[in-house]
């Protein structure tokens, strides 16, 4: 998994942790931990290991997208 | 200041109201039931004399110097032992007193040597005094050899690096023993033999630095006499001025006296002698805190700035003015070639809140980004992250004299009587009284057994499964109907989700018996004996935290509080253990890169412009990068320079290899630091720090006790650090200029709720204060979340278990857990220039037997110890205090690279690195490898072998 980046062997640490919640409150909830204590350049680092079509669970595809619009770090 | 010397009240103040009122001398004194009647004589101003009592310890009644009349009482009873009555009338001076007391001096003097204009304590004996306190003027019997038989010939015992034990001058009065006893709680002195045989004994018989002892020093600091005297003040004679500043070792903060000779330049610090009115330590202290502080003086410290293009190039040394200079010229051009988000800094620990807050606000304000990070990053930031989801604040819930009040004390990942010595001297003295312990650790650590202690319940549990331990205690609290309802109800949030979640077969004890390896019934007998038994109280350390699911297991554990109602009143609460002087204080100071100072985050417009507008300058509102960030985008090439505040990376930091691939990737670092560092060896910039003896400002400790540092001495680099901080930001242009410390704290006071009334001035009227201080409550805060949370209500938060992806195998079987000992300090920068080497002059790797025979390995064989990452060597220590499967080691020498086996694992919250959990194995060898990363692993044939 490193090989793709920190970012996602983080992400992918993270998702396991709300593995109990439904994978959109999963991903909504992920993303908002993004945007409160990740650097913004880590996040696009993120965004862009996935639209490059890294291998990854697809509640980090869904985080990746939501990343993508301009909500503000709350 | 002269030399301070606290009043010694001869026994311990008794609490309650003083409703005992009685006569001593004519005088009416009212004191708390069963004080004694010499502490309320003290009190009334009519000293008696003593040998035998001090107030720190419980009366003895050995010296019968203290004798008194009492109206009504027959003979002449000891006042230590003797406690009050109500219409009580005493008289302590009568010519009957005086004769029988100078009859006790005779027979002491008698045996004792006359060298009092040679000794070392002429001026501090208590003897003395007592001699011309009791107007003694003959000794029937002779004195010293004339005397007969006598003990002055024994000979002194000089093991221990820090003090000397004249035998000699011992006057058995016991208070030394008492000393390791009562207030250290080792019991390591004993008095051996009968009658005049009878002798002060470390041990059974042996030297000092042969026996038990801890070298805390309570003992010499009891002793009346010359008997256990500091080497120092053998060597250099008595001082004659004192300072009162904090200790700058670990997080419990202890106050010092510094007991100085001289001034100005010619300035000797001959003794740190443990304040009475210290908040934190009460007049106690560590061998660390009390002995360990000739690392200031060491010739090892860098006073002079120096500079370098590469790394690869010899240091040049150059003035201040080109230091500064050189730094902000290198930082704006590195900033104008690679953006404002390519430099940041890291804050320490170890310096003063007012430093760490200079710090940061240069990031902010004058780099322009939120590239700033702290040391806790890889300690306690889950503690920040957890107990601000849960209880709305990202501190420790009590004070430490709350322990005192506590019925089950439950240790999880904390080994207090090495790593906080002074704090787990207060927790053994309450379990001693009978409170019950919990110790939740794979190791066998002190608490568990040792003498008049042992753990009701050790939940020895396998590495990386503490979710899952503190879920199955939940799950006996939930599913056994102990759950404290009117607290819950009243003051928390989310339970319904929570107990859900937690009732779930799936988390009781026999379900992860296996996970976890502690047997079930072990787990509910010490979760039913956590929620039953009165005031319960959480003490944790890092580890918990350093775990890939820390913040998981600190919410684990403040759910389990709240569950119970062990929290908002003396005796419970959820305690971090800070492991360095100044985590707190870093913390609060805004030193993590999506906080401004009191824990507010940076997308806050309304606390961003409080400080835009006294910073003159606009915040960004994106957090910034973290130190494992750092160094990643080092590698990837977006993060070009460091400045590197009093902390060594290159040593503490896991998997080294990376730490130093990314160090070498930088264009600019800039390290401030007493000495040439692991890290320094990476840095273009040197710039010399002020050790703890020349700062002037504040630490907070772990209970959120803000403490002065009071400068013992001038700065011996001739500028103090925020000062240097502060010249940079200007030489970057952005204006930043303070006349003294006292002014940076006005600053936070300011701008920072929690802290608002809390000021130089403030603190040297009161001495310290806990915040919250505010100007509502300027005595501060002891224990939150009484009568509410801070976030309002407690809010229960699911924590589900999962593993660590670290996992042992066939090639990697064993579990590596690191740690701290009692003698040596986090990297060792400090201690290891001490002769606190001569306990742990290496790091060694602790190996149940069990895994010692089938490799091979006998106690003492060097080993090599392999991870997937790297390898390096360590001398085995066999032990049965490790569990089979699971080996531990410390990091305080920096040839043995324990950090160079550590992963990148960490939480996954706060990117805390796992350092707890290692898969590792263990090999003889006969070579001393080095250190080494895996993909460079190397043997050498020369070494200590």
């Amino acid at each position: 998994m490193d090989e793709l980046g920190p970012e996602v062997r983080m992400v992918s640490d993270i998702v396991v942790q709300f593995a109990h919640r439904p994978a959109d409150d999963a991903a909504a909830a992920i993303a908002a931990h993004l945007r409160r204590f990740w650097d913004p350049r880590m996040r696009r680092r993120l965004v862009a290991a996935v639209d490059a079509g890294a291998d990854v669970d697809p509640v980090v595809v869904r985080v990746a997208q939501l990343l993508s619009s301009s909500a503000p770090a709350s | 200041m002269s030399l301070l010397k606290e009043p010694d009240f001869g026994t311990p103040a008794r609490a309650g109201d003083a409703g005992v009122e009685l006569t001593i001398d004519g005088t009416t004194v009212a004191v708390p039931p069963g004080t004694s009647v010499m502490r309320a004589a003290a009190q009334a101003g009519c000293e008696v004399p003593k040998l035998c009592a001090t107030d720190s310890l419980e009366a003895f009644g050995s010296c019968r110097l203290c004798v008194v009349e009492i109206d009504g009482a027959r003979g002449t009873p000891a006042s230590c032992t003797t406690p009050v009555a109500p219409g009580m009338v005493v008289r302590t001076q009568t010519e009957k007193l005086g004769r029988l007391r100078r009859g006790v001096m005779e027979l002491y003097i008698s045996d004792h040597p006359l060298d009092c204009l040679t000794c070392s304590a002429n001026g501090d004996c208590e003897l003395q005094d007592m001699a011309g306190v009791t107007g003694l003027r003959e000794v029937r019997y002779g004195s010293g050899v004339d005397a007969g038989a006598n003990h002055m010939d024994l000979l002194t015992d000089t093991s221990n690096p820090y003090f000397e034990f004249d035998p000699a001058k011992c006057i058995l009065c016991s208070r030394c023993v008492r000393a390791c006893d009562e207030v250290q709680g080792t019991l390591a002195l004993t008095i051996e033999g009968r009658g005049f045989d009878s002798k002060v004994s470390p041990g059974a018989g042996g030297t000092f630095m042969e026996s038990d002892c801890v070298s805390c020093g309570a003992c010499v600091q009891a002793c009346p006499t010359a008997t256990l005297q500091e080497k120092t003040v053998v060597e250099l004679g008595m001082p004659t001025r004192s300072v009162i500043t904090t200790c700058a070792y670990c997080g419990v903060g202890c106050s010092f006296k510094a007991e100085l000779r001289g001034s100005g330049d010619s300035t000797e610090l001959v003794r740190m002698v443990p304040y009475k009115d210290g908040g934190a330590n009460e007049g106690h202290s560590c061998v660390k805190g009390r002995f360990a502080f000739g690392y200031a003086s060491h010739p090892d410290r860098v006073l002079t700035p120096r500079v370098r293009d590469s790394i690869a190039d010899e240091w040049r040394e150059v003035s201040w003015e080109e230091a500064i200079t050189h730094t902000a010229r290198r930082l704006r051009a590195i900033q104008a070639e690679h953006g404002t988000g390519s430099i940041g800094a890291i804050t320490s620990s170890r310096c003063t809140n007012e430093e760490v807050y200079v710090v940061q606000k240069m990031v902010r304000a004058a780099f322009g980004n939120n590239n700033v990070d702290t040391c806790a990053r890889v300690c306690h930031s889950p503690t920040g992250y957890g107990l601000n989801q849960t209880f709305g604040t990202s501190a420790g819930t009590q004070d430490f004299a709350s322990v005192d009040d506590a019925d089950v004390i439950m240790v999880i990942g904390a080994n207090p009587t090495d790593a906080h010595p002074v704090f787990g001297s207060r927790m053994k003295k309450r379990l001693r009284q009978g409170a019950r312990l919990i110790v939740a650790d794979p190791r066998s650590i002190d608490l568990v057994r040792s003498p008049h202690i042992e753990a009701a319940h050790h939940l020895a549990l396998n590495p990386g499964t503490n979710v899952a331990i503190v879920n199955a205690m939940a799950h006996v609290v939930v599913t056994e109907g102990l759950v404290d309802r009117e607290f819950v109800d009243a003051r928390c949030e989310n339970i319904d989700e929570w107990e859900a979640f937690i009732a779930d077969p799936a988390h009781s004890p026999e379900a992860v018996e296996e996970i976890t390896g502690v047997p079930a019934a072990e787990v509910r007998a010490a979760a039913r004996l956590y929620a039953t038994a009165g005031n319960a109280a959480i003490y944790y350390g890092l580890g918990v935290t350093e775990h890939s699911q820390g913040s998981t297991m600190v919410m684990g554990m403040a759910n389990l509080a709240m569950a119970t109602g062990n929290i908002g009143r003396s005796g419970v609460g959820v305690n971090p253990l800070r492991g360095q002087n100044n985590v707190q204080g870093s913390c609060d100071m805004g030193s993590f890169p999506h906080e401004l100072p009191g824990y507010r985050h940076v997308s806050d417009g309304s606390v961003r412009e409080v400080y835009e507008q006294l910073w003159g300058t606009p915040l960004l509102d994106e957090p910034g990068l973290r130190i494992p960030n750092m160094f990643d985008s080092a590698l990837d090439g977006s993060f070009r320079a460091l400045f590197v505040q009093g902390e060594d990376i290159a040593q503490s930091d896991p998997n080294i290899s990376h730490v130093h691939a990314a160090l070498a990737a930088l264009d600019l670092v800039v390290v401030q630091d007493l000495f040439v560092n692991e890290t320094a060896k990476f840095a273009h910039v040197l710039l010399p720090g002020t050790s703890f003896l020349e700062k002037d400002g504040t630490f907070t400790n772990a209970e959120r006790r803000i403490n002065r540092v009071r400068p013992v001495m001038a700065a011996r680099t001739g500028k103090q650090e925020w000062q240097i901080v502060c010249e940079i930001a200007q030489a970057m242009g952005y204006p930043m200029h303070y006349d003294d410390a006292a002014q940076i704290m006005d600053e936070i006071a300011l701008t920072t709720p929690t802290f608002a009334g809390v000021s130089f001035a403030h603190l040297d009227a009161v001495g310290s204060v806990q915040w919250p201080c505010t100007t509502e409550r300027p005595e501060g805060t002891p224990i939150m979340h009484v009568d509410g949370f801070v976030r309002g209500k407690g809010r229960f938060v699911v924590t589900p278990y999962v593993p660590t992806r670290e996992r042992s195998n066939r090639r990697f079987p064993l579990i590596l857990t690191t740690g701290r000992i009692l003698s040596q300090y986090n990297v060792g920068a400090q201690t290891r220039r001490t002769a606190n080497v001569a306990w742990h002059p290496e790091d060694v790797l602790e190996l149940h037997p069990h895994d010692a025979e089938v490799r091979g390995v006998a106690d003492g064989d060097r080993v090599e110890l392999a991870s997937r990452v790297g390898t390096t060597s360590l001398r085995a220590k066999i032990s049965d205090r490790m569990p089979v499967g699971v080996c531990y080691t410390t990091f305080h020498h920096p040839v043995s690279g324990a950090n160079v086996v550590t992963t990148d694992n960490s939480d996954w919250a706060t990117n805390c690195p796992e350092y707890k959990v290692t898969a590792v194995q263990v090999t003889p060898s006969t070579a001393l490898t080095a250190a080494a990363p895996a993909h460079e692993q190397t043997s050498v044939g020369a070494g200590r072998g």
